[in-house]
């Protein structure tokens, strides 16, 4: 068995590449070579000193998840420079998925404590108020995405064109998380006018998640019938 | 973000300086230290990958240690994954010597000569 069968291990080097996704080139592969560099160090020191595999992985795991929020940081403060601001509004798909994967918790939580668990009622304005800051950023952000994509010459650093059904699912995912910070902004006054405004726009991001996981869906079989070919 | 004086040192950051001190020129890769600072500490647990790694890359920036990748050649012989070698500057000698005489750490041993 090798270090990298370890389920600590594929942990380790599956959330190096999750984390390192779409960022800046030098530092981001530096990272996961590192990382895998680490675990596979880790493993030999373990073999020398007789720990069992069990322990190993465990041990591997658990660095992985006491280090989450510095890798989150990490990632941030990678991406607060004005040249990966300029990125960003010409590839927006990265950061409306990280934002839609932000707010989806955040808003559950938030909408609980408006309804059924009177222990978060005491944080409910707190709640609510990160959840509409960060919807509301989704939303400035999509507009600024679009309008670049709508009123920009060119692209100074024209990327490759990626496959169609990658196209589709970065559509697919601007949509989901537009639609549902657009729902979560006005589902905080059940009784208003813009109510309706808050379910249409749910009926789109229930709609475009069915789409969403059905393109996965034939991604897969497609990968499958061609075997990776 | 960690907000501080400048020129100062976290407890993490000036273990694993005065752990790459010892290395002198040959330095040491990002495990080899995260042993280091575990046995300094007197802990059986390793530092997680995202502490040591952002404080590694973090006294990289200040320019208090060099990173380097080891020769592709020299993994492949050995049969492992590249390591990323640091060792240490002029600058991070100095920066670890002024933090230890101005604010004496015990956790960092005996003083620095």
């Amino acid at each position: 068995m090798s270090a990298n069968d370890l389920l600590g291990a594929r942990i380790a080097l599956r959330w190096s590449r999750v984390i390192t996704m779409a960022g800046p080139s030098e530092a981001c592969e530096n990272r996961r070579a590192e990382i895998a560099s680490d675990v596979f160090e880790q493993a030999v020191a373990a073999r020398t000193l007789g720990v069992s595999q069990n322990r190993l992985s465990w041990s591997i795991a658990e660095r992985v998840f006491r280090g989450l929020p510095r890798d989150i940081a990490w990632r941030l403060q990678l991406e607060a420079t004005p040249a990966r601001y300029g990125w960003h509004v010409r590839h927006p798909s990265t950061l409306l998925t990280f934002l839609l994967v932000m707010i989806m918790p955040l808003n559950v939580i938030a909408d609980s404590a408006r309804t059924r668990v009177s222990a978060l009622f005491p944080i409910y304005d707190g709640l609510w108020a990160l959840t509409l800051a960060t919807c509301w950023l989704l939303i400035a952000f999509a507009l600024a995405a679009g309008a670049h994509r709508a009123f920009a010459s060119g692209d100074s650093m024209p990327s490759p064109t990626p496959k169609r059904s990658t196209r589709w699912a970065r559509n697919l995912t601007a949509v989901m998380a537009i639609s549902w910070a657009i729902s979560a902004i006005w589902r905080i006054e059940p009784h208003s006018s813009f109510n309706t405004l808050s379910s249409i726009a749910w009926a789109i991001f229930g709609a475009s998640l069915l789409a969403y996981l059905a393109l996965l869906l034939v991604r897969s079989v497609a990968r499958l019938l061609t075997l990776g070919r | 973000m960690v907000f501080r004086k400048p020129g100062t040192l976290l407890l993490l950051e000036a273990q694993i300086l005065k752990a790459l001190l010892g290395h002198g020129e040959r330095g040491a890769h990002g495990f080899a230290l995260a042993q280091e600072l575990a046995a300094t500490q007197g802990s059986t647990s390793l530092a997680s990958h995202g502490t040591l790694y952002k404080a590694l890359d973090r006294l990289r920036t200040r320019g208090l240690l060099v990173a380097e990748w080891e020769p592709a050649e020299l993994a492949e012989e050995s049969g492992r994954p590249r390591r990323r070698i640091y060792r240490m500057t002029p600058d991070g000698v100095l920066v670890l010597r002024d933090a230890h005489t101005s604010h004496p750490l015990p956790e960092l041993g005996p003083a620095l000569t």
